[in-house]
């Protein structure tokens, strides 16, 4: 039941070291590619149904492919550690433990559409991530992995690590390419798309750090193993970092389209407490939330989407009975007007709006009609927005309106919490 | 050629062009705050979302570049939806103290609320504050009605070529303002007044000094430079209180600088010349002119009519200055004819550089070409400084100086000049150490209460029209040489400004063909 690709290696003792990563046949993919053309690289990575891990889910591949042939800047690859999205934490693990692999697939996908720079964009806060992929870097250039010539194919690649200065905008593609340039991390209007205008004006390609460590793999074992471990169009594991109220929270990497209900009650060992499951947010925290009816759900981009949600991240927060959602949800909207760049309208005023009024229902103070007002603020901020971040505010709090109505109303004619203090999982830091 | 229907309307489009670009071109008016067509697409305000066929949400039509078929719909359920909420959102932290705002009436947020939006807010929660900036002396800032559009600090980065603007702090805290807390230094600041579409940056000169719509307004030639940026010059009883650019895609394209903004205020200050004067004392316009005249005529009539020295001006008008070279010419006969032409070396044609590389001029006068063109230039006599080492040496006799401060720009050579001469007929805007030394002043009309035309340095025809009633006894320079040729027995058929220059259309051939009525708003180029 569980695969290990990217999480094999994780328990060696000096996994993050080159010498350890050759022995396991690290570099082979490398070598492999470079013998190929970059156009059968990217059929293999396309047949191979290699979703972006980053919470979009775009066929890997087909971004590669949208890059010109020709160009007259340089092409540029991002890869985006920066991991900001609540509830994730996969990304961190990878630097960590098994930096070459992300460096070996961001190699292969440089190689595949022509880049000859890469960046690769590490949140701030993430100390020993920097160290590990900083050291693992100069141990490749030594090697002869990365510079001129790489293993003598004529191919020329260096990556160096940006480290981000905190921003949870900073994940989103646009954004990340801004503050890598060295300017504030606001998101840029498309078109033009990243893949003909992005970083310093060239194409680029922003990938996930997770997304890009599955490509050495695809490339050693075939696009059809890979494929074969998920439903259709779902290819491959996938890391859930399972946290909230289970017995066992952490990284599990499953094959993608496991259900959600088995990750809950047998790979995570049930609630903690065997309380009654309450909610469950899918993907991270901007992914809409499902109730317990609604988890015998496959955990794929494909079967997510169908019921309203979103795979996002692959962050599920599990959430129990006695939690109370108006907070949780006013926690999420504080949150998100905290990360709000505040450059478009919808977003930068919308946000904050709900998150005065759902702070205003949690503490007692809420109105009549507050609720329909936040669902209202909801459908003015989505699809109106320069980037997601306002979409990733307003469809989940949507759902939890809609999904938890009675107990936003139970506030508000109340005038208080029926809870008490009870905290949710992100009120311990506050 | 693409082809896209918005509303119905098949429109012809080029490649390249947004959405917003080619309904605006068209007639079609989709409202928007941080899209300027001088400025680069920051796609910020979501004012201008549109309905696209086949695509799912709603589009911002000024980020959108045009498809050939592409359905457009800009007045659609939705569409009218959605600016309601951007207005609604744009009003929950905006203070509302449009009565004390002096954008009122040129304001975009008020009027687009007036025109799309709601009439109430659902906004319960406590509006946020920010504290105030100065930027000094030019700019006010009013930070609780920023809308963050975003256009001065792209104006400042882009246009003025200052980046001295960036946006601070983010979500519902971000703010625009200085990268550090000082007053803006770009000599093109004043320009952000107009750019700003609400009442965030206003004009520290202007504030408060009228209400707009009460105001009149002529679009005319600011007199800074030999640039000749077209303005419009907004006045309130009479009184000049602003200049605005007027667009002019060869000139000025939409953009003034500071300097010539600023001028407005020597319309009515306090060293004006206002009245006729005779060595110091207040005197008849008509005694002084005939005093000047019967100087003129006795050098005339005594075949000493070089002994006459006559100074035109690159400040005044060519009608002014065709005038001035008429009675140089036809009355007095004298070849001592000049005037102080400016000099510029700098490249003063609008392109997409910051404006410190084109929008600046060494020649600080608006008509330093015009008056060559009037042939206010010496034949075979002497120039304006040759002229006044004659005057010294007693070699001319009378000097008449037209509308050109002298004592500023040769203070020795006129001081010696003025000490020697007979007399010395000065008509001057303002009082100076020019009129100080001359036995005869007569007040000139300014800039602002003028009509004729100007010729810039590239050799555009630029009307210049009157902003406010000739102040005190001022006249303009032409009307003053045509009372001079009067009294000396020559009768000039022309009656106003328009009169003069369809006679310079005849006389000066690089002007044939044109007239005051056949000056566009752009201005007439001349062949060469
Ligand atoms: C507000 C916001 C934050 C994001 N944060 C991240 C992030 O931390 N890491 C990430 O990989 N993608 C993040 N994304 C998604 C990226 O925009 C982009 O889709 C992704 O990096 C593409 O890589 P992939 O195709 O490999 O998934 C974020 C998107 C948004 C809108
Ligand atoms: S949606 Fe929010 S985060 Fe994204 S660009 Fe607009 S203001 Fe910035």
């Amino acid at each position: 039941m569980t695969e290990k690709i990217l999480t094999a290696r994780f328990e060696k003792p000096d996994s993050y070291r080159l010498s350890s990563y050759v022995e396991d046949g690290g570099y082979e993919a490398l070598k492999k590619a470079l013998s190929k053309t970059p156009d059968e690289i990217i059929d293999i990575v396309k047949a191979a149904g290699l979703r972006g891990r980053g919470g979009a889910g775009f066929p890997a591949g087909v971004k590669w492919s949208f890059v010109p042939k020709e160009s007259e800047k340089p092409k540029y690859l991002c890869v985006n550690g920066d991991e900001g999205e609540p509830g994730t934490f996969k990304d961190r693990y990878i630097m960590e433990l098994d930096p070459h692999a992300i460096i070996e697939g961001a190699a292969i996908a440089s190689y595949a559409f022509g880049a000859h720079v890469a960046y690769i964009y590490i949140r701030g806060e993430f100390k020993l991530p920097i160290e590990r992929v900083e050291n693992a870097l100069a141990e490749a250039r030594q090697a002869g992995f990365l510079g001129a010539n790489i293993l003598d194919s004529g191919y020329d690649l260096d990556i160096w690590v940006h480290p981000g200065a905190g921003a949870y905008v900073c994940g989103e593609e646009t954004a990340l390419i801004e503050s890598n340039e060295g300017h504030r991390g606001m998101p840029r209007i498309k078109p033009p798309f990243p893949a003909i205008v992005g970083l310093f004006g060239g194409p680029t390609v922003v990938n996930n750090i997770e997304t890009l460590s599955y490509v050495p793999h695809i490339i050693n074992k075939g696009p059809e193993w890979f494929a074969a471990m998920g439903p259709e169009k779902n290819g491959g594991t996938k890391l859930f970092g399972v946290s909230g109220h289970v017995k066992r929270p952490g990284l599990y990497e499953l094959r993608m389209g496991t259900p959600l209900r088995k990750i809950i009650y047998e790979v995570c060992g049930g609630m903690r407490g065997d309380k009654e499951l309450k909610a469950v947010i899918p993907g991270g925290s901007s992914t809409p939330i499902l109730t317990p009816g609604e988890i015998d759900v496959n955990m794929d981009y494909d079967s997510l989407a169908k019921i309203g949600t979103m795979f996002g991240s692959g962050a599920i927060i599990v959430i129990e009975e006695g939690t109370c959602i108006p907070r949780l949800a006013a926690r999420l909207a504080k949150f998100y007007a905290h990360e709000s760049c505040g450059q478009c309208t919808p977003c930068r005023e919308g946000v904050p709006w709900i998150a005065k009024i759902l702070d205003r229902v949690e503490n007692g103070m809420g109105l009549p009609g507050d609720l329909d007002q936040v669902l209202k603020i909801c459908d003015n901020i989505q699809g109106k927005t320069i980037c997601p971040l306002g979409d990733a505010c307003a469809m989940p709090i949507r759902a939890m309106i809609v999904k938890f109505r009675a107990e936003f109303e139970r506030h508000v004619e109340e005038g208080g919490c029926p809870f008490g203090p009870t905290p949710t999982p992100w009120d311990s830091e506050s | 050629m693409p082809k896209v229907i918005i509303d119905g309307k098949e429109l012809e489009a080029k490649q390249g062009q947004s959405v917003l670009q080619v309904a605006l071109e068209n007639g079609i008016f989709i409202p928007h705050f941080c899209f300027h067509p001088q400025l680069k697409v920051a796609g910020n305000c979501r004012m201008c979302l549109v309905e696209i066929e086949k695509v799912p949400k709603l589009q911002i039509s000024c980020g959108t570049p045009i498809r050939d078929g592409m359905v457009v719909h800009t007045d659609t359920p939705k569409v009218k939806e959605a600016r309601e909420a951007i207005l609604e959102f744009l009003l929950i932290n905006h203070p509302l103290d449009c009565p004390v705002c002096d954008q009122s009436g040129e304001c975009k947020l008020q009027d687009y609320t007036f025109e799309y939006g709601k009439k109430e807010s659902s906004y319960r929660e406590e509006k946020k504050t920010h504290v105030k900036k100065d930027l000094g002396e030019y700019i006010e800032m009013e930070l609780n009605r920023c809308i963050l559009c975003t256009r001065c600090v792209r104006y400042l980065r882009d246009v003025a070529g200052t980046e001295e603007f960036c946006l601070h702090e983010r979500g519902p805290h971000a703010e625009v303002g200085p990268y550090l807390e000082k007053p803006l230094t770009s000599p093109f600041q004043m320009n952000l007044v107009e750019l700003c579409p609400v009442g965030a940056l206003t004009s520290k000169p202007f504030r408060f000094k009228a209400r707009v719509w009460l105001m009149d307004k002529v679009r005319t030639i600011c007199p800074g430079c030999s640039i000749g940026c077209n303005v419009v010059a907004w006045s309130y009883s009479g009184k000049l209180l602003r200049f605005t650019p007027a667009e002019n895609p060869d000139v000025n394209r939409c953009w003034l600088c500071d300097y010539g903004r600023l001028l407005v205020d020597r319309v009515h200050s306090d060293d004006r010349l206002l009245v006729s004067m005779k060595s110091g004392e207040r005197a008849n316009r008509k005694d002084v002119i005939s005093e000047i005249a019967t100087k003129v005529k006795e050098l005339v009539e005594s075949k000493r009519s070089n002994m006459v020295g006559i100074i035109g001006s690159a400040h005044l008008t060519n009608e002014d200055n065709y005038a001035i070279a008429k009675l140089a010419g036809e009355v007095v006969g004298t070849e001592n004819l000049a005037y102080m032409a400016g000099e510029n070396k700098r490249p003063i044609e609008p392109c997409d550089k910051p404006l410190t590389e084109w929008l600046v001029s060494d020649d600080k006068t608006p008509n330093t070409r015009g008056a060559r063109d009037m042939r206010v230039v010496p034949g075979k006599g002497m120039d304006v400084k040759a002229m006044l080492g004659a005057a010294a040496r007693g070699e001319i006799k009378a000097l008449l100086v037209f509308g050109d401060d002298l004592a500023a720009s040769l203070p020795d050579e006129f001081r010696a000049a003025a000490a020697a001469l007979d007399v010395l007929f000065v008509t001057s805007t303002w009082i100076n150490n020019t009129t100080g030394l001359a036995s005869l002043v007569l007040p000139e009309a300014s800039f602002a209460e003028k009509d004729g035309t100007f010729t810039n340095e590239p050799g555009r025809v630029q009307r210049v029209r009157s902003a406010v009633p000739l102040q005190g006894e001022a006249a303009p320079a032409w009307a003053t040489c045509k009372d001079i040729a009067s009294m000396m027995g020559h009768d000039w058929h022309f009656g106003c400004e328009a009169e003069v220059f369809a006679e310079i259309a005849q006389v000066v051939s690089l002007y044939h063909g044109l007239s005051h009525d056949k000056i566009p708003f752009e201005g007439a180029k001349l062949g060469v």
